[in-house]
């Protein structure tokens, strides 16, 4: 028997093919007495190997084995914090305080070209005509017109 | 005021959550657990007990530090034994690059053992005590090429198949297949030397 086809119908058994190929290695085993012999073999050999993986005791106390792995242990970060690098720790919090920096440079932003004061308040002459006086606040955004 | 967890009684869902919160006591009841498991894998995998010890132990570090990225797709033991089985290549890579590879493995790569070999594959395992067998089954892997025994032992007891044994070890799917048809027929035949030898 060629060995491709030993390896097929190995695969047959580990269940790696597809169903055309499948067919192919049962229509083969149903003529062909030595291939389905191999088949036999092969299938009742993985159940024998799978049921019965060889036991080992570690060699050592648990409290000894532990203690290595512990001593280990205490070199690495724990498990819930992954490490960040400083870098990446600082940029974790300068992004949402950048954020809030723009957004209060944003909103204390003039609405208008006319320069900003509380203390600019100007009193002008409306009209001579109408003897009026009108005194404006650019900061509070109030107008009074006081007419004598 | 928090209760006291009771580690011994806890599932491995529990103690893995626990652990993730950085609780090292919840961790060590879980390598108390299965520390003969992934013992067991690397023994099988290295046939040297020292290294065994040694990748066991890494593998449980690496565990540790790898916690958050367990999501609970498969078992703790399962993700454990997957750690310990890559940490074992990764060893075996190294020990290769200071040695060449055997003549048998080359013959065998290219298809040139099988062919000598007999294609009747016996089951020398027929009636024996589960405790019996497993000892003869370990005796005989101690016999097999480390080439045979790795793809053996990754698709037998890790259960993976053809294609993942490939990607891990970096060969062809082909060349999976190849060995581990050697490798079956090579342990029955040891099998079956160890039997006679035991009935004469």
């Amino acid at each position: 028997m060629k060995t491709e086809t030993c390896l097929e119908i190995q695969a047959y058994v580990d269940g790696e093919l597809d169903l055309a190929r499948r067919a192919s290695v049962e229509t083969l085993c149903s003529e062909d007495p030595t291939a389905r012999r191999l088949l036999e073999d092969l299938a009742s050999f993985r159940d024998c190997i799978q049921g019965h993986e060889p036991e080992f005791s570690v060699p050592e106390t648990r409290e000894f084995y532990w203690n290595q792995i512990q001593r280990q242990l205490k070199s690495t970060p724990s498990p819930s914090a992954p490490t960040l690098s400083p870098w990446l720790g600082w940029v974790r919090w300068l992004v949402p305080v950048a954020g809030l920096a723009a957004v209060a440079f944003l909103i204390t932003l003039p609405r208008s070209e006319a320069p900003v004061s509380r203390t600019l308040a100007s009193m002008t002459p409306a009209s001579m005509e109408a003897s009026s006086v009108v005194y404006r606040s650019e900061a509070d955004g109030v107008t009074v017109h006081w007419i004598n | 005021m928090s209760l006291k967890r009771d580690y011994a009684a806890a599932a491995d869902d529990a103690l893995v959550g626990w652990s993730q919160q950085g609780d090292t006591e919840a961790f060590e009841q879980l390598v108390f657990r299965h520390r003969d498991k992934i013992y067991a894998r690397a023994m099988l995998m290295m046939r040297n007990e020292e290294e065994a010890l040694d990748l066991s132990q890494e593998a449980w570090v690496k565990a540790w530090q790898r916690l958050h990225q367990f999501q609970g797709d498969s078992s703790f033991a399962t993700w454990m034994t997957r750690i310990v089985i890559n940490l074992c290549l990764d060893q075996i890579r190294r020990q290769k690059k200071t040695r060449s590879e055997s003549i048998e493995q080359l013959e065998e790569d290219a298809g040139g053992v099988e062919r000598q070999m007999p294609v009747e594959v016996i089951n020398p395992t027929e009636g024996l005590e589960k405790t019996e067998l497993r000892r003869r089954i370990d005796e005989a892997m101690s016999k097999l090429t480390e080439a045979h025994r790795v793809v053996l032992v990754m698709h037998e007891f890790e259960g993976l198949q053809y294609k993942e044994i490939a990607d891990r070890i970096g060969i062809s799917i082909g060349t999976v297949m190849s060995r581990l048809f050697y490798a079956r027929r090579r342990l029955a035949s040891l099998l079956q030397g160890l039997r006679r030898e035991r009935t004469e």
